[in-house]
Parts: C-alpha cells; structure tokens; sequence
C-alpha cells in the first residue's frame, strides 16, 4: 500500500519503539474492533447498553448477532450495513458524527464480498 | 413526528458530560483541584469553584446551589449539569436541522474531614427493552485528600486521569486519545498536586455490570509540571487490555499562557500501539493544538485542530477536525456555547467532509 513520507517516517519511529504495523486485513476481528467499534459503538449508540435500533457492536458476541442480521454474506449491495454506510438518506446515514473513510468502507465491502465470515 | 423523535435519539450521539476548563488552570494560576471537588479535575465545582464561577458570570447572580435558594450544610454539596443543543448537522449526506439533549445529570458529594463520597446520577439513551437502563450512576467513589500536603488516593468509579480532560468536544483528543466519554472504570488513584507539579497514578478495571466505552483493564499515568507560571508541560502513559485488544500509549502535552493578549495555547501529541485479536498490529498517532483567547470575563473562544491517523499503513483514512467554540457565561448557572466543527477524511481526499454549526445552552444547578 503506497503511504506518504511521513507515515514512513512514524512507522520508523514505531518500528524502532519495537511497535510493527501491518495492513488491514478484511476480517470480522479487525473489522469489529478496528472500525465498527470506535465509530459505532460510542456512549450512547451502538452499545451493549444502549442497543440503539437493536444493534451493538462493543463485544463480539454482541457484533456477530448484529452483523447476522446487516449483512448478505457475499452481497456487499445487497447488505444494510453497506447501504447506511454509503447512503445520501440524511436521517439513515451512519455513523452519526462523521463518515467512515472511504477505504475503511471499502475494507467492509471486501469482507461481506468473500462471505462475511465471522 | 416519528422521524423528529428518532433524529433526536439518534444525535444523543452527541452527549458529553460536565468537564472542565482547564483554560483557568493557567490563567488564574491555580490547580485544577482548587475549584472541583474531585482531585482528578472537572465536575462538581467546591466553594471556590462556586466563587469563581460567580466572577466570570457576565451578569451577577448567587453561583451556590439553586442560586443560594437551599441553604446545604456545610459538608454537603449538590449540583447538575443540563445541556441541549440545537442546529445543522451534516454527517456526509446533507445539512439537517438538529435539537437533542446532550446530559441531564445530578451530583452530590458529602465530605468529613480529608475524606470525600461524591456519586452523580443521570440518564443515557436506554435499550428500548429495557427502560430501567436510562438510568446511569456515572460517577461514584470515595477520596482522601491530605489537609496537609499534595498526596490524595481515590477509588470508585471514575475516568482514569489522562490528557487535558477538558468540557471542549475535542473529539480526536478524548475518543481517540484514550479519554472517552463516558469511559469510566472501576479505578484505584494515588495523586500528588501542589502548585508547580501533579502526578495521578490510576489502576483500572473495565466495569463488568455496566460497560462503559472503556472495556479494557489497566493503568494509566498523567504528570505536569509547571516551569514557570505561565507554562506547563506534561507526560501521559496509558495502557489497557481487553479480550480483543491490546492498547498502548503515550504523549505530551504543553501549555501556555500569554496574559498580554490573554491568550492559551494548548498541544498534546501521542502515538499508540493496538495489537487486535486474531488480526493486526497497528500504529496511530494524533495531536491537538487549541488556541483560547479570552475576549472578556465571561467569554473565551477556542479555536482547535487535531488530527489522527487510526492506522499508519492505510492513506487517505486520517481524520481531522477543526473546532471552533464561543463561550458566553451569562447569568449565574447558565453557559451559551456557539461551537463549529469541519471535520475530513484523509484530508479532504478519503471520504466527504463533514460537520456542524450548533448552540448549546447550558444549565449548571
């Protein structure tokens, strides 16, 4: 993946701390912990606690029953989850403070398009 | 209606709770300690945080509890935070018109001697399943606090002191700085605070009963010296374990305060390390710099940048966010907040940019 001068330059500091750090792999773990949950599972949304619209994405338990149910392993177009993500619907439009970047969407795409495997 | 309902329940995404505003720390040379009860900064104000806020109030008015209608014994104190927000949001689909709660929450602390009990009682979005689940004790913990030199201990539930830990909705400094809303945890604290240095140890447990955003257990580090009155430099050290991640970080931050132009400028960098479970190693890094100018007594504006990079080998995923925040403390008790975020992806280049224009009113008890 091609980064600019200056992720090189952190990622050499990173590296000489002893810290590695490796392209995203498209899978349920770094999905959920990476991306659904930081964005989604805030204080007062998608969390075990609140279960807002039902859903919650702060353990994996609770993310594999969500997921269950947003997406068509396989069917990125055919998955709610892709389509709240990316909608111009401004009331359906997720997460509610500011957008996935457009490559972590694309990342989920990847995933729900070799199967969704969690 | 329906829709004006679930927009409203939606955007109690925004919440965020009684803080602090370490924009005093410096340019009143005091500790954060002087005015909050609780050794770790922000909320319930003491008997000098009262009086201070009586000063910086543009119109007078009594700054006690229900404006001095309720006479507390003296080792009593009471307070809340109440706020709301109004106006236009744009989460990368188009403006629309908001207005939704952002915290409805009670406090109270008992104090004997060097001794302290403080717990808040509040409300969070519930489980539609479950209505009880409204209800969230948020804060609750006992403190000792020497009445003869800097050392205290607390324990109870509580944020693990990290950061600036300030009420401004830095959101790349505390979602992604390791100081979440509403990420408190069962927490253990040493603390020494005098006026050049501070230094809060806290040992943490991730609540079991009551999740909170922090899900992880282990410690977290925060130390600040001041080298002259008007300059503060800290080191931060934070580490937390869950059964899905691993997260390490560290950073700095400085301030300084220009009393000629009355004028604070707040940085904190930090670079994190997150091992994912059965999936990667990633590095980030963010940093915050706010700048406060002081327009009079009762207002100050911020002007804010931060940036952070969730994972050094990906492009185009950085986000940055620039606030601005126009502070009006009004009447007794009541704050005006005009605040404006623009916030990118990848720098314009990753995803649609995004924000809001709001006012908030806030209520203090």
């Amino acid at each position: 993946m091609h980064m600019n001068y200056g992720n090189r330059a952190l990622i050499a500091l990173a590296l000489g701390s002893g810290c590695a750090t490796e392209a995203p792999p498209p899978t349920f773990d770094y999905i959920r912990t990476a991306i659904l949950a930081p964005s989604c599972a805030t204080s007062a949304c998608h969390t075990e606690r609140s279960r807002a619209e039902g859903f919650a994405f702060d353990t994996r338990e609770a993310a594999d029953e969500a997921l269950a149910g947003l997406v068509a392993p396989g069917d990125p177009d055919g998955s709610w989850l892709m389509d709240v993500l990316t909608t111009d619907d401004k009331e359906r439009r997720m997460p509610v403070d500011a957008p996935l970047a457009d490559e972590e969407i694309e990342l989920i795409r990847q995933w729900i398009l070799a199967g969704a495997q969690r | 209606m329906k829709n004006v309902v679930l927009q409203l329940f939606v955007l109690v995404g925004f919440v965020r709770v009684a803080s602090a505003y370490p924009q005093y720390q410096l340019s009143r040379e005091t500790t954060c300690t002087s005015c909050h009860v609780s050794t770790g900064g922000g909320g319930l104000l003491d008997s000098m945080g009262e009086a201070t806020a009586s000063d910086i109030n543009q119109f007078p008015g009594d700054p006690r509890f229900l404006h001095g209608a309720v006479d507390l014994p003296s080792w009593l104190l009471v307070g809340g935070d109440f706020r709301a927000a109004t106006g236009m949001s744009d989460r990368g689909a188009g403006p629309a018109f908001v207005v939704f709660p952002m915290q409805m929450e009670l406090a109270a602390a008992v104090t004997k001697g060097p001794v302290t009990v403080m717990a808040t009682a509040g409300t969070i979005r519930p489980d539609e399943d479950k209505p009880a689940s409204i209800l969230l004790l948020r804060e609750h913990w006992l403190q000792w606090k020497s009445e003869s030199s800097g050392w205290s201990v607390r324990a109870g539930r509580f944020a693990p002191v990290y950061g600036q830990r300030n009420a401004e909705h830095n959101w790349v400094s505390r979602r992604y700085g390791g100081a979440p809303l509403y990420g408190e945890t069962y927490s253990a604290q040493l603390a020494w605070i005098d006026d050049t240095f501070e230094a809060h140890v806290t040992g943490f447990v991730a609540d079991r009963w009551f999740p909170s955003a922090e899900r992880g257990d282990g410690a977290a580090l925060y130390a600040e010296t001041r080298l002259r009155s008007d300059t503060a430099v800290g080191v931060m050290a934070r580490f937390a374990a869950s059964h899905d991640e691993h997260r390490s970080q560290g950073g700095v931050v400085v301030k300084r305060w220009w009393e000629g132009p009355r004028l604070l400028l707040a940085a904190e960098g930090q670079l994190v390390k997150q091992s994912i479970r059965n999936a990667a190693v990633r590095s980030q890094w963010l940093g915050q710099l706010v700048a406060t100018k002081f327009l009079s007594n009762s207002m100050f504006l911020d002007v804010g940048i931060g940036h952070f990079e969730p994972n050094v080998a990906m492009e185009h995923v950085g986000r940055t966010a620039v606030d601005v925040n126009l502070h009006w403390f009004t009447w007794s008790h009541l704050e005006l907040i005009a605040s404006a975020r623009a916030h990118l992806l990848g720098l314009g280049s990753g995803g649609p940019t995004t924000g809001y224009g709001l006012l908030q009113v806030h209520y203090r008890l």
